[in-house]
């Protein structure tokens, strides 16, 4: 058993190596997009991310910046290291894990194990663990800064732990994997709650260890380790702030100050907690004592959510939901500023309000008192429209539409249960899991996100019949998707290798192999239903089931020890255990020779490039407003870290709907001056004007924006309307609104090019279509109202004309960001965005955008980056072809050739964008060289 | 950059400049030409499916694509490059021969 020990530590190591090794090998070298950036920023300067938070990986992250040494550069590079060297600790305990489970079926009891035994136990875990590192979903998040690759961690080590635990369970002081779990559950609230998914599982393999197997008894078990679940979830992680917002409440209004209540409360747990344990261990009485201590661990373990409500009391920059007070840190915890979905009753999309009813009161601290800012509003839906196990719940209308695509329903017909299922079934299950699941295992057609076309994001095997059966012929494919570097077939070794290890651990093993179904089916099963999914969600989500993904790598690894079990019928031991071993790393060799290119990140600099770009498409002090996750949170990385055009403010309109964003907007942040918005707190608070519904008044013409916004701020019960239940609220009272120019102030702070003087209009008229105005639009409208011109104010290209409230008129492109100027636009017949400030434009895109390295021909670049990609080529083009209308057919060329330089054919493939791109060059060769629209005018 | 600039509506009192760049023409047409292999590689991929149950879900892209060879037909019109023309019209004919099938 020595040698084994030995063997099983060192192979155990060595595939950590490699594992490190690839994922150091293969990491972003700076910030990655989506929420990358927010944690790379909030981890260097310990500020609040976004709910529900992750304390702990955030200090783990923070510890490791703190070897980037003075280049600021080098701080995301850190913070992707700490994933990968968490993921291949992941891969090390799944290797251990493997071997614990392979060992329990190959050796024999009492029985020094043979050297073919050895062999084929850490062959399972060498193949397994190597297989899991090689998986689609795991190796991407194991090479950014992002929480999932510390959350598998998590996962990965409670599991071992529970079968460190099962080996010694009838040894004195066992009892210490137990907490250790505990503890590690509790460390992990504080990264993600993926890690409470283990729960049934280890309550398994604890039924197991101690009963005798019953049927009635695995139920028991499960219905414990569910109520464990919902206790740690609801009770603890949500409950124990409840109460302690509660009682701090009560305290606060007996006059003691914020906070004083829930330390009282804290120090009662805590001295309860701590007699029980005296008390249990003074009176022998072993479960008790077990059970509290593991509460107490877990509890220490969740306390890293003291450091959100520590810096938050603090006001950093970045400070979302400002959880600074408990019941603040209650709706950062709860997620609110997310909203609700049904889960196990709920309504159909086309179920309508027939009333309401109130939640919970809301609090916030103002002056260090709670001041309710009144109850929250739950909608109550026609009874006949609801359902058990609601699924298609959304009304927008894109979702709508594509339920009925989803669901097989037909025109108006109404969703039924029939349909409800199938959507669960056909999207929820099918397209959004077991689709990610055939892409680890099987292969996958490339990295475009699909929504069901057999063009995107398929699950593909790399042979041509079968693929043939569900996407077409394939014998013809064209070079861009037979050569996608995101195309990656396995050819069913990888899934014919696990079911292979699933029958025989569930013929060897039925307990363990259980187990890990267990862990297959929650990691899979209760995040679908959980999370109960919209179609057309803004990027695929197969990262949220690497949990699903290890479990099977774990049968990945058993399947080693059935082939050398199959292969010992015909041959000695030893050599069909080396024989298995050969064959079965073919698996992880064609994983791994597979997803290289296309997992490998370095030599790619995109999200920190871009970032820099629309912070200097601004002029200095500038306002930019931004509204997705990739024109923000790379935004707020490259200012907070890098320290890059801090003196820009950058509002992202989706979180300019809540009342401490706006708060937070209003203060200094660096260089960036407070944004001048007019309206106060009170104006504002959550409750306050969150929707100001349009009201037909018949106002003739154009008023003046500044009155409206007075208007609407007012409290004058002449400038509100009642609703039914009686509430008073402000409204719109017309949708066309004037703002008044300055030309003094336009002129003075260069708004506009000095050529462009003459341009400048008296008035500022514009419409909006929508019926209603959200609070960011009344904040828009505000700072546009009185800016006078003194801050220049940018809305990122990426933005969208939703959000624009009809002023693209008066939008000047001026690189990735059109900029709010007095000058009316001509109409474009090719549908573009505003003018084009060309002479800032050509300064912009020439002289100071960085270009992420995309010339580079080792960088790949995933279809996210390549979507970003095409506001560049549309850029270079517009500005191109203004050149060449300003006569200007030298420096046209150079904006095209320059195009082609930084984002050649190679890196960032020609499309469609090209064909301006040609023709321009064309024209720049023409007398006549203005496009057909301008031709007219001569 | 240069200074020199022109008001929209004064493109009537000012000569327009241009590059007489054999350059720049050759880029134009080696963007046309890459860009057709592309399409046209594309658009024989879905003519593979013609026939099958799959081919309805390359419609918009085979239309997208048609639409996009022939506009780099008239492209390299602009600047009579025939022999590009030609061609391009060629392999346009036998596609949409082979769709009309």
């Amino acid at each position: 058993m020595k040698q084994y020990t030995k063997f099983n530590n060192i192979s155990g190591w060595a595939v950590f190596a490699i594992a490190a090794w690839v994922f150091l090998s293969t990491i972003e070298m700076t910030g990655s997009f989506w929420d990358c950036g927010e944690f790379i920023a909030a981890a260097y300067k310990l500020q609040i991310g976004h709910p529900p938070g992750a304390p702990l990986f955030l200090m783990l992250s923070r510890i490791m910046t703190l070897f980037a040494g003075a280049d600021v550069k080098d701080v995301p590079l850190m913070v992707n290291a700490f994933s990968a060297i968490m993921s291949a600790f992941a891969v090390l305990f799944t290797f251990w894990t493997i071997t614990a489970i392979a060992r329990k079926i190959v050796f024999v009891k009492n029985q020094e194990p043979t050297l073919a035994q050895i062999l084929t136990v850490v062959a399972s875990g060498v193949v397994g663990a190597l297989a899991f590192t090689f998986t689609d979903s795991f190796w991407f998040s194991a090479v950014e800064g992002g929480v999932y690759a510390t959350s598998q961690f998590f996962t990965c080590i409670v599991v071992w732990a529970v079968f460190k635990w099962e080996n010694v369970a009838d040894e004195k002081h066992s009892i210490r994997w137990i907490i250790l779990i505990a503890y590690l559950m509790g460390l992990s609230i504080g990264v993600h709650l993926l890690n409470l998914l283990c729960i049934p599982a280890l309550a398994l393999v604890y039924y197991f260890r101690k009963y005798p197997f019953s049927w009635m008894g695995v139920a028991k078990t499960m219905g414990i380790a569910l109520v464990i679940l919902m206790v740690v979830q609801y009770g603890i992680i949500a409950g124990f702030v409840n109460i302690g917002a509660k009682i701090d409440l009560w305290f606060n209004q007996s006059g003691s100050s914020l906070w004083t209540g829930f330390v009282v409360y804290s120090l009662i747990i805590l001295a309860a907690l701590t007699y029980g344990i005296y008390y249990s261990q003074k009176k022998q009485k072993a479960l008790l004592n077990t059970i509290l201590l593991s509460f107490a661990f877990l509890l220490l373990g969740y306390t890293s959510y003291a450091q959100i409500v520590v810096r938050s009391l603090a006001n950093p920059p970045m400070d979302e939901n400002n959880p600074e007070n408990a019941f603040a840190l209650l709706g950062y915890l709860n997620r609110e500023q997310y909203g609700d979905r049904p889960l196990g009753y709920g309504q159909y999309y086309d179920a309508k309000v027939v009333g309401q009813t109130e939640g919970a009161m809301s609090y916030t601290a103002i002056d260090g008192k709670y001041i309710p800012t009144g109850a929250k509003v739950i909608p109550e839906y026609d009874p006949a429209r609801c359902t058990v196990f609601p699924r298609m719940y959304s009304r927008e209308p894109n979702h709508v539409s594509a339920y009925k695509e989803w669901s097989g329903i037909k025109g108006e017909q109404k969703p039924e249960f029939s349909n409800n299922l199938k959507y669960f079934f056909s999207y929820q299950m099918n397209h959004m899991f077991w689709r990610y699941f055939m892409w680890n295992f099987v292969g996958r057609q490339n990295d475009i996100q699909g929504h069901g076309s057999i063009l995107k994001g398929n699950w593909i095997s790399g042979i041509p019949f079968i693929d043939s059966m569900f996407l077409g012929p394939q014998d013809k494919l064209p070079d861009s998707m037979k050569n996608n570097k995101a195309r990656n077939t396995f050819y069913f070794l990888p899934l014919l290798l696990g079911l292979a290890g699933l029958v025989y651990h569930y013929k060897k093993d039925m307990n363990n192999a259980n187990v890990v179904m267990l862990l297959f089916i929650m990691t899979v099963l209760a995040i679908v239903i959980y999370l109960n999914q919209t179609p057309y969600q803004p990027r695929e989500r197969d990262y949220a089931y690497a949990g699903a993904f290890y479990a099977f790598c774990i049968w990945i690894g058993l399947g080693v020890a059935a082939i050398a079990d199959a292969l010992k019928k015909r041959m000695p031991e030893t050599t069909a255990a080396m024989l298995a071993t050969l064959l079965c790393l073919v698996v992880p060799t064609v994983m791994a020779k597979e997803g290289w290119d296309d997992h490998n990140r370095s030599y790619r600099y995109t999200s920190r490039d871009f970032a820099y770009n629309y912070l200097n498409s601004c002029a200095p002090n500038a306002v930019i407003f931004t509204n997705g996750d990739n024109d923000t949170f790379p935004l707020w990385y490259i200012q907070d870290v890098e320290g890059v055009r801090t003196d820009v403010r950058v509002i992202n309109l989706s979180l300019l709907n809540t009342d401490w964003y706006i708060d937070q907007i209003k203060r200094k942040a660096y260089e960036s001056d407070p944004v001048p918005f007019t309206l106060n707190t009170k104006q504002y608070v959550q409750g306050t004007r969150d929707y100001i519904p349009f009201y037909d008044r018949s106002v003739q013409g154009y008023s003046d924006l500044k009155d409206i916004i007075e208007f609407i701020t007012s409290d004058n019960p002449e400038a509100k309307v009642r609703s039914e239940g009686g509430d008073e609220f402000n409204y719109l009272p017309t949708k066309k609104f004037r703002i008044k120019v300055d030309k003094q102030a336009v002129i003075k702070n260069n708004v506009v090019e000095a050529k462009d003087t003459s341009k400048i209009v008296d008035y500022i008229e514009f419409e909006i279509s929508k019926n209603y105005i959200m609070k960011a639009d009344l904040m828009i409208l505000d700072l546009i109202a009185h800016n006078d011109w003194t801050r220049p104010i940018y809305f990122a290209v990426t933005v969208g004309n939703d959000s624009y409230l009809n002023l693209e008129n008066y939008f000047q492109t001026e690189g990735l960001a059109y900029r709010f100027v007095p000058i009316k636009a001509a109409a474009d017949p090719s549908g573009q965005t505003g003018s084009v400030a060309a002479e800032r434009m050509y300064d912009n895109m020439m002289n100071k955008f960085m270009w992420g390295n995309m010339k580079d021909e080792r960088v790949y670049l995933d279809q996210n980056n390549l979507n970003m990609t095409m506001n560049f080529r549309n850029n270079f083009a517009r500005l191109s072809e203004t050149l060449l209308q300003e006569n200007e057919p030298d420096s046209a060329v150079k904006v095209l050739d320059k195009c082609l330089v930084e984002m050649p054919d190679k890196t960032v493939p020609y499309n469609i964008m090209m064909l301006r791109i040609a023709e321009l060059y064309y024209r720049s060769t023409m007398s006549n060289a203005l496009p057909d629209s301008l031709q007219i005018l001569l | 950059m240069h200074c020199l600039t022109v008001c929209r509506s004064c493109f009537n009192d000012v000569e327009l400049k241009k590059t007489d760049s054999k350059e720049s023409i050759e880029k134009g047409n080696s963007i046309v030409k890459r860009l057709a292999d592309i399409y046209q590689n594309d658009l024989q991929y879905y003519l593979s499916l013609k026939g099958t149950p799959y081919a309805k879900g390359v419609e918009r892209e085979t239309n997208q694509a048609l639409a996009v060879f022939q506009e780099l037909i008239r492209l390299s019109k602009l600047k009579d490059q025939k022999a590009i023309t030609d061609d391009l019209q060629k392999r346009f004919d036998q596609l949409e021969a082979q769709y009309s099938r």
